[in-house]
Parts: C-alpha cells; structure tokens; sequence
C-alpha cells in the first residue's frame, strides 16, 4: 500500500490531539480517532500500589532531607563528602612528610623523636634518636683528632669553642665520647675498638666539617680508616 | 500540570518529605506515567513505576527547574526504567498487543466513523504498543505525556530529526494496517 501523503504539522496535530477526525485529511480519520483515545480520560480504577508508593517515596525523602541530616540532605553533598575525604587525606599526608622532616632534623620532642625514629627504622629509614649526636658520622680517627683538639683547649671560651656544636657533643647526653676513645690505638694502627680499617663508624658529630683532615694525631689518617673526614676545624680553632 | 499548589511550593514542601506535596506530585504524574509503561509491558508496568517513583524520590533534591521540566525528568525516568528492564530481561516486548484484546476491541461496525467510536484506550493503546519498540515509545510519550518531539528526544536520547523520522514511521504503520483492517472487514461484510 502506497504512503498517505502526511505534512509535518498534521503529524504534529495528530499526535497531540487537537486533530478532529472529521478535519483530517483523507486516510488519517482512524488514525486520528485512535490517538484521540489513546489519550483518553484515565481509568479511575485501580492504582493498587498508590499508597505504598508514596509511603515509600516520603520515607526516601525524610531520610534525605536536611532536618533528618541524611546523605542527601542538599544538593551536592556526595561532593562535599569527597571534598572533606581529600582535605583529611591531604592533612594526614602533609603531617606525615612534616612529622618525618622534624625528625631527620632531631627537632621532635624527645619521646616523639624516639617513637618516629623506631617507626621509620622498621621501614629502613635511619632516623636519629633524641639523645644521639646530631651531624653525619665521623670515623674513629677523626672522633680522636677532636677529642685532642678538645683537650688541647685551643679556642676556648673566646675562640668560640665551646660553643660550637661538635665540641657540645663530645660532652653530649650519651656520655663523653673521648672517653670511649683510644687515642693509643687510634694514632698507632688506626684499630681503635670498632674503628678497624673496614670497621664501622662511630658517629661523631661533623657540623661545622669543612676541613683538610689533617688531624693532630697524624696516624690516624695514614694508618686508620685513612679517608677521615676533616674536623671541624674552621669552628674549633677560629 | 493541575497541582492545586504552585509547582514550586509544591516542589519544595515534596524535598521535605511531607506527604501531601508528594502524593499531590503522584497523584497528578502517576496515571500518564502508568499508562506509558502499562502499553509496553502490561505485567510489569506497576513495578517500573514504583521504581520510578522511588528514583524521583531519591534525586528530588538535585532536581533543578519549572514543572515542564518536572514532567519530562519522571518520564525520563520511568523510561529508563523500562529500558533496563527490557535490557535485564533480554526481551524486547513480552506482551505486545494481545490479538485477543484486539479483537474483542476492535471495530465491528459497517462504517468508519462507527467503528472507530467504539475504540477503546486499551485497544487504543494495544494497537500502538504494536508498533515496533522505538516507534511505539514515540508515540507514546507523545500522545501520552503531551511532549514535543524535541521533549520525547531529550527523553529517549535521541535527536528531534530522529524522533520525526520514528513518528512518521510510526503515523505511517497505522494508517496503512486501519486502512487494511477496515478493507478487510467491508470485504467480509460484502459476502
């Protein structure tokens, strides 16, 4: 059967009802009756699920509504819960690196520098402990170079000796480190107590360490570990 | 819309969760948006709309606009609802017009003009929910909820050339099977 001519607008009449059959044109009368009844007044009968329905639909409501203080209780709150995650994430992360910062410095409160300390030691990150010395670690031949340089009282009080940072840890809270030292060996082979040639290091404090390493002990930078880091010589003896 | 209240009172007292707003929304939506699902999946209809319902519920508080707007965002909904029934079930139409029903609604007189007053909306809506699934939908929302082409675009996804092209086909379909149904008839009746 060949089409029945239909232009936009009728279709459009058609379709919304306002085309009497009897104004339509010739092949749309039926069609234009049943869209007519198809839109028809609604059965009044039966809308079983009507109550249940709103029930349902006002319970979902009250729980979201801002009285309640439910989820939904204005637009955009999924947002905002994401927004308040990421500030906490982002404040938990910047007091972590802060935390860490602090500590590699020693500047923490000395039970929470001993607390990270532990915490990231477990991870293999060395951290001091608040009672260690500060600055990187000194072979034994150097510890004796300072110890003697101490000794010597060359500085002094003027000479601002005693106010520098290597000589304060020489007297530092883990006890007097000269006094664990052993100039005899030191200077003689370089094998002072767990200071061999391969041995490990006792850490020695090497602030103000911008020197030639030309310790006073003279041996023990040929005959010990013989790559002693200078002493703080611009400090010590200025 | 014929809410006795002002769209936006009524709006605003529904996002609080009193009853009266919500079933005066309900009350109002509800038999356009029934019967739209009802004339594609008859079995399943009530279901699709109380879930639809329920999703209006759930986005009334980012809901933003007029009552046009309104109208269109429930359709909206409740045709999605349908679609991801259709979808989940693997099916395109479980019930389209009952031949039955189409025969007990359809016209039995000598002439058009009396076949046609006696056509019911159920068989009304039988004979388009017949149409194929897409061109159906169209049909519906138009004659049903009252939408431009562009509205039942917006709705369905579609452009608005898109939706002419489905109401033409659509328009088309049954003007040709009235017309070979009535032919049919006057034959019979000839005999």
């Amino acid at each position: 059967m060949d089409k029945i001519p239909l232009d936009r607008q009728t279709a459009d009449r058609l379709l919304a009802g306002t085309l009497d059959p009897d104004d339509a044109p010739p092949g749309w009368a039926r069609v234009a009756s049943l869209l007519q009844a198809a839109a028809g007044p609604v059965d009044p009968v039966g809308f079983p699920h009507d109550e249940s329905t709103v029930a349902a639909m006002v319970t979902e409501l009250t729980e979201r509504s801002p009285a309640s203080g439910g989820v939904g209780s204005r637009p955009g709150s999924r947002r905002s819960r994401w927004w308040r995650a990421k500030l906490v994430a982002v404040a938990v992360g910047c007091t972590l690196v802060a935390t860490t910062g602090l500590a590699f410095a020693g500047a923490l409160p000395a039970p929470a520098q001993d607390a990270v300390s532990t915490v990231l030691a477990k991870i293999g990150i060395s951290v001091p402990r608040h009672n260690a010395p500060a600055g990187p670690e000194v072979p034994g031949p150097s510890l004796n170079g300072l110890c003697q340089a101490s000794d010597s009282g060359q500085g002094g009080t003027h000479g601002n000796r005693d106010d520098a940072v290597p000589f304060q840890n020489l007297q530092g809270g883990a006890g007097d480190l000269c006094s664990t030292a052993t100039p005899g060996n030191a200077g003689g082979n370089g094998n002072a107590p767990g200071q061999g040639k391969h041995g490990p290091a006792v850490p020695t404090p090497n602030v103000g360490g911008s020197g030639t390493g030309n310790d006073t002990s003279g041996d023990a930078s040929s005959n010990g570990s013989g790559n002693a880091p200078s002493h703080p010589r611009s400090s010590a003896d200025d | 819309m014929a809410l006795g209240e002002p769209f936006e009172t009524v709006l605003a007292a529904a996002r609080t969760g009193a009853q009266w707003a919500v079933a005066e929304m309900y009350r109002d939506l509800h038999p356009s948006v029934l019967r739209y699902l009802q004339a594609q999946e008859p079995a399943e209809a009530e279901d699709l709309a109380a879930e639809a319902w329920i999703d209006v519920a759930k986005g009334l508080a980012r809901f933003e606009g007029d009552e046009t707007h309104f109208r269109r965002w429930v359709f909206t909904i409740a045709h999605r609802r349908l679609v991801d029934w259709r979808r989940r079930t693997i099916r395109r139409r479980t019930s389209p017009a009952p031949p039955d029903a189409l025969a007990e609604h359809s016209p039995s007189g000598d002439t058009e003009a009396e076949a046609m007053a006696n056509i019911s909306t159920q068989a009304a809506l039988a004979r388009i929910a017949a149409l194929p699934a897409d061109q159906a939908q169209v049909v519906l929302l138009r004659v049903l909820g009252g939408f431009s082409a562009s509205e039942v675009g917006a709705i369905m996804g579609r452009r608005p050339g898109s939706v002419r092209v489905l109401q033409h086909r659509a328009l088309q379909r049954l003007a040709r099977d009235l017309s070979s149904e009535l032919v049919t008839r006057q034959a019979r009746g000839a005999m």
